[in-house]
C-alpha cells in the first residue's frame, strides 16, 4: 500500500553537486506542498570523500529523515557500491551506465535499475557535462509522478542569478531526462499527493537568524566554526536589509566581548558558535553574568571533545553550558526541538535576556542546524519586551535591590543615570567592593545580598519558562523523554509503534534551565514506564532531570557515534523495554 | 610524506600541496635528521599538513599551534620545531600568539600559508583578507584592512622574515631551509592560491587564473621597505616577495643563558 512517504538519497563525491541537487529536489517537493525533511552526511566542508543527501517527502508531517530509503541517485561509483544494497523496496536506482557500473546482483529484491544517459543528454543539450544532475532530476520527476513544471520553478530559484540562458538549458536538460524515463521506465506509486500550497523550507540555523531579526537584533559578532557558520552567512547576506551589523571577529573571545559591549550600549546583540568556540567565550559569559548584561549565545553542538568530529552531531555540551564560567550566576538555556522552534527561541531568547539581564543560551546541534524542513510560515509580529529600564527621577542605582532581583537598566549617555559596571563584586550603585572593602563586616553582607539578588532572578524566570510538552496519547505504555532535536526521531517512532499496537508518548523539553521541575516530575510520575533518549555518552540531561526532579528515568538510549538517533533505534529500544526483545 | 594519508583533502588547484612539498624537501635537505624534525599545525585546510608529513607531528586546536610548539621547544631545544598552518589560524584567531612568539625570539619556524580567507569553514574573511575582497561574510566586499604580515612579524622582533608564493618552489624551499638554520624566530609567509574559497568569489575564473596572477605580478625585492609590501585587490599592484629580514639577534635561549650566567656569577 502506498504510504505517501518516500525517501530519496543523492550521493556522490564532493564537487559532484550533491548539495545543490538535493536542495533543488527538496525545494521542488516543498513547492508541491509536500512535507519535507532532509539530512546531509558529509565529512569536510572543502573536499571530502563520500557525501550523501537524504530528502524525505511525505503527505503527512514527518519529523526525522526516516530509516529506510527507496530511491537512489548515484553521481559516482562509490554511491552505487555503498548504497545500492541498502535500498528498501519498492525502489530503484538512477545512474548513468556510461559512467558507472551497477552490479545487478547487488540490487535487493524489488529494487529496479533505472539507467539514464545523463552525461550524453547533458552534452547534447549544453555541450558540457555539467547538467547531468538536472537530467537525473528530470527522470526522477517522471518516476515519482511529479510535475516537471514545479521542478522548473525550483531551477529558476536556484539558478536565478546565473541568467535566462542557464535556466533554459537546465529546463531542457530536465525535460530530456523526464522524456527518457517516460520512454524506458515505469513510475512508482508512493501515493504522494502534491497540492498547490507551496511550503517554506528552512534550516534550523536560518530559522534562528530569522527569529533574531524578528526580535530586532542589531549586532551579530561571530567567528567561523562549523556547524554554526551558516548562521553568519545567512545573516550577513540579509544584514543590509534588516540594518544589522554582522561582525566577523578575530576569535571567539572578541565575539563574546563585543556582544556584551553592544548590549551594554543598549542594543540587542548575539553570537553563535559551536562547542570549541564557546569554550573561548566562557570567561566573558561570567562578565555578562556579573554585570547583569543581556547576551544571547547560540551554541550549535557538534561531536567533541576538542576538534572532535566537525561535521557530525552530538548533544554533548549541556554540562559545559550549564556550568560555564567561575562562580554562580543566573543563566537561561533553551534547546529548540525543530526549525519552527528555532525561529521561536530566536526571538524569545532576546526577551528573556533583556528581562532577566543575564546570558541566554540557544543550545542547538548540527543535526537540527543543518536539517532543512518545511515549516509553518513564521509570524514576524513577535512581542518585544525590553525589561526594566531606568528613566531618571530619583537617585539611580544600577544594581538596586528589588523583590524580583531585577534592577533598572540604564544605557550609557542617559543624563543623570551614571553608574559603574565592573566585573568585580559591587554594591547597589555599582561601586566596587573587591579591593579595600571586601571582608569588612558591612560589605560581607553586601556580597551575600548581591549574590542572592542575582540568583533570585531565576525564581521569577522559572515561572516564564515552558514546561515540557507531552505529545501523543495521555495514557501510554511507555513515556519517552528527550530534549532538543531528538524530538524528531521520537515523534516518528511513535507512529511506527502505533502500527505495532504499542501506545507510547513523548515528553519533550525545550526550556532546560531554569527547569519546570514540578511539572516535569508530575508527568514522569504519571508514566507507566520511562525511557530517555539523548545523543551523548553520560546522559547529561538524564542527570540534570534526576537532580532537579528527584525522579530517575528507568531506561536509557544513548548515542555518541556522531549520528543522530533514528526512529527505528527508538522503536527497538521500546520493544526491548516492554517485551524484552 | 605519509603515503597512506594521500590523496589529501585539498581542492584541485589549491596551493597547499606545493607548499607542503617545499617544506618536506627542505626537511630532507636539512642537516637535521628527520626524526629530530617536529611539525605542529592548527586547524583549517593547512592544518591538515601535520597529518601528511612523515615526522612527529601534532594537529592542535584552532589558533594554538604556536603556544603548543613553544612549550615543546622550551623543554626539547634540540628538536627542529616547525609550525605549518594557515593565516586564519596563525594570524587571525592566533595573532596574539604570533606577535608574542616573534618578540620572544624562540627558535621556532612558522610557515604561514596565506590564502586570504577561511577555506575550510566555507570561505569567510580573515585578518589577511585584502580591503574590498569578497568572501561569504563580506558579500559587499571587505570593509576592513588586512595585516601586512612581513611588517607585523618583523616589527615584533623576528630574526628571519620571508615571503614567497607556493609557485616559487625553489626559492620557497631555500627560504624554509634558511628558517631551519637561523637561531631565532623565523617566519615564512607562503601566498597560496585558494580557487575554491577565495579565487572564485574574486573574479579569478579558475585555479589557473589565480596562479597566473600570482606569477605575473610577483617581483622579488629582498630589501623592500616592509611598509610597502601589503597585498591589495588592485590587479595592477605588484606582489612583493623576498627574504626581507635575516638578522643576528640573540635568540631566547642565548638571551636566557647570558643573563642567567651573569646573574649567577654576581652571586658567587
Ligand atoms: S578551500 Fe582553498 S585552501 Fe582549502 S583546500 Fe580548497 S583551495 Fe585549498
Amino acid at each position: 500500500m502506498p504510504t505517501g512517504d518516500v525517501v530519496v538519497v543523492i550521493g556522490g563525491a564532493a564537487g559532484d553537486g550533491v548539495a545543490s541537487t538535493g536542495q533543488i529536489y527538496a525545494t521542488t517537493c516543498a513547492r508541491n506542498g509536500l512535507n519535507v525533511t532532509t539530512y546531509q552526511s558529509y565529512q569536510s566542508v572543502i573536499r571530502g570523500g563520500h557525501i550523501w543527501f537524504r530528502i524525505r517527502a511525505s503527505n503527512e508531517k514527518r519529523y526525522s529523515q526516516g530509516d529506510d530509503f527507496n530511491l537512489l541517485i548515484a553521481l559516482d561509483q562509490s554511491t552505487l557500491d555503498i548504497h545500492v544494497p541498502q535500498i528498501a523496496p519498492p525502489g530503484g536506482v538512477i545512474f548513468d551506465p556510461s559512467r558507472h557500473d551497477l552490479k545487478e546482483e547487488a540490487l535487493p529484491p524489488g529494487v529496479s535499475p533505472l539507467p539514464v544517459p545523463s552525461q550524453e543528454i547533458s552534452m547534447d543539450v549544453s555541450g558540457k557535462p555539467i547538467m547531468q544532475n538536472t537530467v537525473a532530476l528530470g527522470a526522477l520527476m517522471y518516476i515519482l509522478r511529479l510535475d516537471l513544471k514545479v521542478l522548473w520553478s525550483a531551477l529558476e530559484k536556484m539558478f536565478g542569478r546565473k541568467g535566462e540562458k542557464v535556466i533554459d538549458l537546465n529546463k531542457t536538460a530536465s525535460e530530456r531526462g523526464y522524456e527518457h524515463a517516460q520512454e524506458k521506465h515505469e513510475t512508482f506509486d508512493f501515493g504522494l499527493k502534491p497540492t498547490r500550497e507551496s511550503k517554506p523550507i528552512m534550516s534550523g540555523n536560518d530559522s534562528i537568524g530569522l527569529g533574531a531579526f524578528a526580535a530586532g537584533v542589531k549586532l551579530l559578532a561571530q567567528y567561523p566554526m562549523t556547524p554554526a557558520s551558516s548562521i553568519m552567512h545567512w545573516m550577513a547576506a540579509h544584514s543590509s536589509k534588516y540594518g544589522v551589523v554582522v561582525k566577523q571577529t578575530e576569535d571567539e573571545l572578541a565575539a563574546m566581548n563585543m556582544v556584551i559591549g553592544a548590549s551594554f550600549a543598549g542594543v540587542r546583540a548575539m553570537t553563535a558558535t559551536s562547542g570549541g568556540g564557546y569554550s573561548l567565550m566562557v570567561e566573558a559569559t561570567g562578565l555578562a553574568g556579573m554585570t547583569e548584561t543581556p547576551a544571547v549565545i547560540v551554541e550549535v553542538q557538534r561531536a567533541g571533545p576538542s576538534t572532535g568530529l566537525p561535521t557530525k552531531t552530538e548533544q554533548g555540551d549541556l554540562n559545559m553550558i550549564f556550568g560555564a564560567s567561575q562562580g554562580d550566576f543566573p543563566r537561561i538555556i533553551l534547546a529548540p526541538r525543530n526549525p519552527e522552534e528555532c525561529f521561536e527561541v530566536g526571538w524569545r531568547a532576546f526577551n528573556l535576556a533583556d528581562v532577566y539581564q543575564c546570558p541566554v543560551f540557544i543550545l542547538s546541534d548540527l543535526y537540527l542546524g543543518e536539517m532543512w524542513r518545511t515549516v509553518q510560515p513564521p509570524d514576524f509580529e513577535v512581542p518585544i519586551i525590553r525589561g526594566f529600564m531606568a528613566n531618571g527621577g530619583e537617585e539611580y542605582s544600577r544594581y538596586k535591590m528589588t523583590d524580583t532581583g531585577i534592577s533598572p537598566r540604564a544605557i550609557p549617555g542617559q543624563p543623570g543615570l551614571m553608574f559603574i559596571a565592573g566585573s568585580d563584586e559591587h554594591g547597589e550603585s555599582g561601586e566596587l567592593i573587591s579591593d579595600i572593602l571586601a571582608g569588612i563586616p558591612e560589605y560581607v553582607n553586601v556580597r551575600a545580598q548581591m549574590m542572592e539578588k542575582r540568583m533570585s532572578k531565576l525564581e521569577t524566570a522559572v515561572k516564564e519558562m515552558r514546561p515540557p510538552e507531552l505529545y501523543g496519547p495521555e495514557k501510554a505504555e511507555i513515556t519517552i523523554v528527550s530534549w532538543g532535536s531528538t524530538q524528531a526521531a521520537v515523534r516518528d517512532a511513535l507512529d511506527i509503534l502505533k502500527e505495532e499496537e504499542i501506545t507510547a508518548n513523548s515528553l519533550e523539553f525545550c526550556d532546560l534551565w531554569p527547569l519546570r521541575a514540578k511539572e516535569a516530575r508530575k508527568l514522569l510520575e504519571g508514566a507507566s514506564e520511562t525511557l530517555i533518549a539523548e545523543v551523548n555518552y553520560t546522559g547529561q540531561f538524564d542527570r540534570l532531570l534526576r537532580v532537579e526532579t528527584g525522579f530517575q528515568v528507568k531506561h536509557r538510549l544513548r548515542k555518541y557515534d556522531g549520528e543522530p538517533i533514528y526512529p527505528m533505534e527508538v522503536v527497538r529500544k521500546v520493544r526491548e523495554v516492554l517485551h524484552g526483545s | 610524506m605519509r603515503a597512506h594519508r594521500l590523496p589529501h583533502i585539498w581542492c584541485p588547484g589549491c596551493g597547499l600541496g606545493n607548499a607542503l612539498r617545499c617544506y618536506v624537501e627542505a626537511m630532507e635537505a636539512s642537516d637535521t635528521p628527520l626524526d629530530k624534525h617536529v611539525c605542529v599545525s592548527g586547524i583549517g585546510c593547512s592544518g591538515r599538513a601535520a597529518g601528511y608529513v612523515n615526522v612527529d607531528s601534532y594537529h592542535t586546536t584552532h589558533g594554538r599551534p604556536i603556544p603548543f610548539a613553544t612549550g615543546l621547544k622550551l623543554v626539547r631545544p634540540e628538536l627542529e620545531v616547525t609550525v605549518f598552518s594557515g593565516d586564519g589560524d596563525l594570524v587571525t584567531i592566533g595573532g596574539n600568539h604570533l606577535i608574542h612568539a616573534a618578540r620572544r625570539n624562540l627558535d621556532l619556524n612558522v610557515l604561514c600559508a596565506n590564502n586570504f580567507n577561511y577555506g575550510m569553514t566555507g570561505g569567510q574573511f580573515g585578518a589577511t583578507t585584502p580591503y574590498a575582497a569578497r568572501t561569504t561574510t563580506t558579500p559587499y566586499g571587505n570593509f576592513e584592512q588586512a595585516f601586512n604580515l612581513p611588517l607585523l612579524v618583523a616589527a615584533s622582533g623576528a630574526t628571519f622574515v620571508s615571503r614567497w608564493t607556493s609557485l616559487h618552489v625553489r626559492q620557497l624551499t631555500k627560504a624554509i631551509e634558511r628558517a631551519f638554520e637561523v637561531d631565532g624566530f623565523a617566519f615564512v609567509e607562503i601566498l597560496s592560491p585558494c580557487p575554491v574559497g577565495f579565487g572564485r568569489k574574486n573574479e579569478f575564473a579558475d585555479a589557473l587564473a589565480e596562479m597566473t596572477h600570482f606569477r605575473e605580478k610577483a617581483i622579488v625585492r629582498h630589501d623592500a621597505d616592509l611598509r610597502e609590501v601589503g597585498i591589495t585587490m588592485r590587479r595592477e599592484d605588484p606582489i612583493i616577495l623576498g627574504n626581507f629580514v635575516d638578522e643576528e639577534r640573540p635568540s631566547y635561549f642565548v638571551g636566557k643563558d647570558d643573563l642567567l650566567k651573569s646573574v649567577l656569577e654576581g652571586r658567587e
